[in-house]
């Protein structure tokens, strides 16, 4: 196991009965590094992340963080491990404050109360509410602050934005550049493409319980299928541009407008649509369902 | 731990005043209706001999029904194990259930506390809970028994409510065991209520019939003095009680540092049978 690494695991695999969750996951992320950890539901991320953190046991398998084994250590783990969990559940009968102070507490009182204020302010929370009052996005709110408000050396957060208005969403992702400017490292997984694009040095894909593809988020667009939108001068027969390799036509209206979708590199067909008349072209960047299909035909 | 302990004890605190205060009017009021019954003695005493003697079972029989020990057990703590058993054994099958049911315990247990100390802290938190309350209770026997000819001494008051906090704390470690043995805190509060309903009417048949008591034996009331401790309390019982608490704790906890934590809601009873199918067949999931 290398030491230099924020998170390793070797051959993890996890069963829950007859269901394989993990089936010898082998992942290294980078200390300082922001990983997104994607696939669709059930492909695995919150297994593995319940794994690091020991609230699971693993069925086979190894699994480092920061330099400790966390079934040895899940204490030692924790304690340099902000969280953030998938499906936040807090005690409806306490307030924000309240709340905070006890998970504050189990980590020995670490965090300053006044740092928790400032995050509070950032993302516009009030911490005399009570928690049966929150909404979804607030009670995520509360999430992100227990996860950062003891400045862990490391954060694991489980679809960070979820549930969040595109202000505080944008918020939080700033939050997490300042956290790796600090030198934290984080560990996130996500639906968002543009926000795993926007704040990830490199992308894991994970796929019904193994990792099939590791890269930069902007490989994994390339890689992906790219949806372009062209419109002609005048009708005209596609089928010098269908002919290119990795490139089906999705649709044809009159002749003048076709979609096509395109597979990797978007060369070929620009070279080809250099002997039509074009008149304007539009590329829609994929979804993270449709990176995954390309993942999981391989 | 501490954390965990004072936070135990601060959710617990609407019940422990509640129960307490609700149980010490009750004591307070059984005490000073003592003298009043004193003066009924020979009219009460013709009405039981015409009980059924099922009824008069129930009520603990009608031996010694006038002297302190006896009226005392009579009217309030042959059945009290049951009223505050319905208390215990919520408690005890939620102490790590309902969290977990209610998803809090994933985020709870992903912070730098071990599962020894967590399960500690719990354990310590109901424990002086279930005596807080007892404690308030004992404050309603003993405050007005200066002013009522039962009349019995406070460190004598205290030995039937030790015999109760033992039965009690049985109950609720049940409780706590079945909770991380069966697929939810429901079932695992419906065991246990079996457990006490049966064990309380094992120990009424015993009273009916000799014979019974060999079995009532094997049930933790069998173990239970209720009012009659003020007599001197059995501290073999007393202490065995405990005892069996203790092992089901130790139990409770081996199983769950090696639980896997839900994320939130009951495991189905579909897949519970099958793990205890398939680790029965010894396939390791």
């Amino acid at each position: 196991m290398e030491q230099d690494l924020a998170i390793q695991t070797e051959r993890l695999v996890k069963h829950y009965g007859k269901v394989e969750a993990l089936r010898g996951l082998d992942l290294k992320v980078n200390r300082g590094e922001i990983y997104g950890f994607l696939g669709p539901n059930g492909a695995g991320k919150t297994t593995t992340i319940r794994c690091l953190l020991d609230t699971i046991r693993p069925t086979n398998g190894r699994a480092i963080v920061l330099g400790m084994d966390p079934q040895q250590n899940p204490v030692g783990v924790r304690a340099r491990v902000g969280y953030l969990p998938g499906e936040l559940n807090l005690y409806s009968n306490m307030r924000v404050a309240s709340t905070l102070k006890l998970l504050n507490s189990l980590r020995g009182g670490e965090a300053d109360w006044e740092y928790v204020k400032e995050i509070a302010e950032r993302l516009n929370l009030n911490l005399d509410l009570a928690i049966k009052d929150l909404s979804k996005g607030n009670k995520q709110k509360v999430g992100v602050i227990q996860a950062f408000m003891h400045r862990p050396e490391l954060l694991m957060l489980d679809e960070p934005t979820a549930g969040l208005d595109p202000l505080v969403q944008r918020e939080v992702l700033e939050m997490v550049r300042e956290a790796k400017a600090e030198g934290t490292t984080v560990f996130f997984s996500s639906h968002v493409l543009s926000e795993v694009e926007e704040i990830a040095d490199r992308v894991g894909i994970i796929r019904k319980g193994e990792l099939v593809q590791v890269a930069e988020p902007s490989m994994l667009i390339q890689k992906s299928l790219l949806r372009a939108h062209i419109r002609f001068q005048h009708s005209v027969d596609p089928k010098g541009l269908t002919d290119v390799d990795g490139v089906k036509l999705l649709s044809r209206d009159d002749g003048m407008n076709i979609t096509l979708e395109v597979e990797g590199e978007m060369d070929a067909l620009v070279k080809a649509l250099a002997a039509y008349p074009v008149s304007r072209i539009e590329t829609e960047l994929p979804s993270l369902e449709e990176i995954f299909l390309v993942y999981y035909k391989e | 731990m501490i954390a965990i302990f004072r936070h135990t004890i601060s959710r617990s605190k609407v019940q422990i005043l509640a129960w307490g205060l609700g149980m010490a009017l009750l004591g307070a009021y059984m005490v000073m209706f003592y003298d009043n019954l004193m003066g009924m003695q020979d009219t009460i005493q013709q009405m039981i001999e015409n009980y059924p003697k099922e009824l008069v079972a129930f009520v603990g029989g009608a031996e010694g029904l006038f002297s302190p020990g006896g009226y005392i057990n009579s009217y309030i703590f042959s059945y009290l194990p049951l009223i505050l058993g319905v208390f215990v054994i919520l408690a005890g099958s939620g102490l790590l259930a309902a969290d977990e049911e209610s998803g809090v315990l994933d985020l709870l247990i992903s912070h730098p506390i071990s599962r020894t100390r967590f399960f500690l802290g719990r354990m310590l938190g109901f424990s002086i809970a279930l005596g807080a309350i007892l404690f308030i209770m004992w404050v309603g026997f003993v405050a007005p028994m200066g002013s009522s000819g039962l009349n019995v001494p406070a460190l004598d008051m205290a030995f039937p409510f030790l015999s109760l906090f033992a039965l009690l704390l049985l109950f609720a470690t049940l409780g706590l065991l079945f909770s991380l043995l069966l697929p939810s805190r429901s079932s695992a509060a419906m065991a246990s209520g079996l457990v006490l309903v049966v064990s309380f009417f094992m120990s009424l048949m015993s009273r009916l019939d000799e014979s019974m008591e060999a079995i009532n034996r094997f049930t933790p009331y069998g173990y239970y003095q209720g009012g009659e401790a003020i007599n001197g309390i059995e501290w073999g019982w007393f202490l065995g009680l405990i005892g069996v608490s203790i092992v089901t704790s130790i139990l409770s906890w081996w199983l769950f540092l090696r639980r896997d934590i839900r994320i939130t809601g009951e495991r189905s009873w579909l897949s519970f049978l099958r793990f205890q199918r398939r680790k029965s067949a010894g396939v390791n999931a």
